[in-house]
């Protein structure tokens, strides 16, 4: 997911993202970025994140923690 | 004989509001970020004194300048779709038949949609003509969105822009426009909304006060929570396509053409790269023309068929989804 995340959010290097990453301090993270973990969370995993969800999540595990949640959900 | 697309024209304003503009209001975004975030460069956007009505006698002066072989006096039903119609009462449809000079003897009815409007007025349209009601329906459609954005809102101000397209919709044998699919969800409608008019929210002094330094907003302010319209779009748009395909007995293969609302480049992309529809297929306009709500299908079928994408026996997929939320689409065949 972190190789997914840095190939969708062009301006940031390489290696830049862990797990523990938090998620608002990703480098210009903004209102397009949560689009694009929305759209890629459908796109990888089928799963809705709403946007009050990913306000609550705080680092990068955290958001495959929900993912892998919700996938086991459906 | 059936109801089909007979001719299309469209009026942009003259005004643009270009990236570097943007870039130069809202200094965190370079032009370049800008058009990588949203697929636009430039976006027209019509004068304080220009409403969607004055708009659509432009389009409508143009549509028969246009196409010379359509004439006023042949038109028997005028629809306008907007959400900004002139006022409560009469129906701007009424004004707009004087204005433009239709007879008489047309009906005359106002459809206010937004980003589906199009698909509906179409359907509208459509139930006109293949029940013999009427044989020439002329349909305006657009918006100003721009009047309804707070000069502050960077995020609304790179997506919208302003525009009215007019389309002929007749009786003949060739060409059709097919079924229908359609749904609505008003349960999301706060997530895309104009406030502060109207009779749900009258405007108040308060309101006009809070935003004199924005002219007051009177038209209403538009606000958007862009995660759940993407998730909206995301939910209902595909099973849509799959629907109408089913519906119509048509494989994903079998559309020449699928020319969906233009929302957003980021938008439009994910949604094709989820129904996997081939990026030649996959139409897109928006680069200088930005969102124009209710007109972007109409301008984008207009510059597809000038582009020679759209040939006789084409058939085209169009489909609308947003404000409602509200959602629509059929096949069009040429």
């Amino acid at each position: 997911m972190i190789q997914k995340l840095e190939g969708e959010f062009e301006d940031i290097p390489k290696g830049a993202l862990t797990p523990s990453t938090k998620i608002t301090d990703i480098q210009g993270w903004g209102s397009m970025h949560a689009l694009i973990v929305i759209a890629l969370m459908d796109a990888e995993y089928g799963i809705t994140v709403k946007g009050d969800e990913l306000r609550s999540v705080q680092s990068i595990q955290d958001l495959f923690d929900l993912a892998k949640k919700k996938q086991a959900a459906l | 004989m059936s109801a089909y697309i007979k001719a299309i024209s469209y009026y942009l304003p003259d005004n643009v509001l270009t990236n570097e503009e943007l870039s130069r209001l809202f200094p965190e975004y370079t032009p370049e970020e800008i058009f990588r975030r949203t697929g636009i460069k430039e976006r027209h956007f019509s004068s304080p004194d220009e409403i969607p009505s004055d708009a659509a006698v432009i389009a409508a002066e143009k549509f028969f300048k246009e196409h010379p072989a359509c004439k006023k006096e042949d038109i028997d039903f005028l629809i306008f779709c907007t959400e900004m119609v002139d006022r409560r009462g009469p129906a701007t449809a009424c004004i707009l038949q004087n204005r433009i000079g239709l007879p008489v003897t047309a009906g005359a009815i106002d459809i206010p949609m937004g980003c589906s409007g199009f698909v509906y007025g179409l359907l509208v349209a459509q139930s006109l003509v293949n029940s013999g009601a009427a044989k020439n329906v002329l349909f305006l459609t657009g918006d100003a969105a721009t009047k309804v954005i707070h000069p502050a809102d960077h995020e609304l101000r790179m997506i919208f822009g302003d525009a009215m397209a007019a389309t002929l919709i007749s009786n003949n044998d060739s060409g059709s426009i097919g079924g229908f699919v359609f749904g609505t969800d008003g349960s999301g409608a706060q997530n895309l909304i104009v406030e502060g008019c109207c009779g749900a929210e009258k405007p108040t002094r308060e309101w006009l006060d809070k935003y004199a330094d924005a002219g007051g907003m009177a038209y209403g302010k538009l606000s958007m929570n862009g995660t759940e319209i993407l998730n909206f779009t995301l939910k209902r748009v595909p099973p849509m396509v799959k629907q109408l395909l089913e519906k119509e007995k048509l494989a994903l293969e079998d559309i020449d053409l699928f020319i969906f609302h233009q929302a957003s480049g980021f938008m439009l992309e994910v949604l094709r790269r989820k129904m996997k529809i081939p990026k030649e297929k996959f139409f897109t306009n928006m680069e200088y023309i930005g969102n124009t709500v209710a007109a972007t299908i109409p301008l984008a079928l207009y510059d597809a068929l000038k582009a020679g994408l759209i040939k006789k026996g084409s058939k085209v997929m169009i489909a609308g989804f947003g404000i409602g939320y509200s959602w629509g689409a059929t096949v069009l065949t040429f």
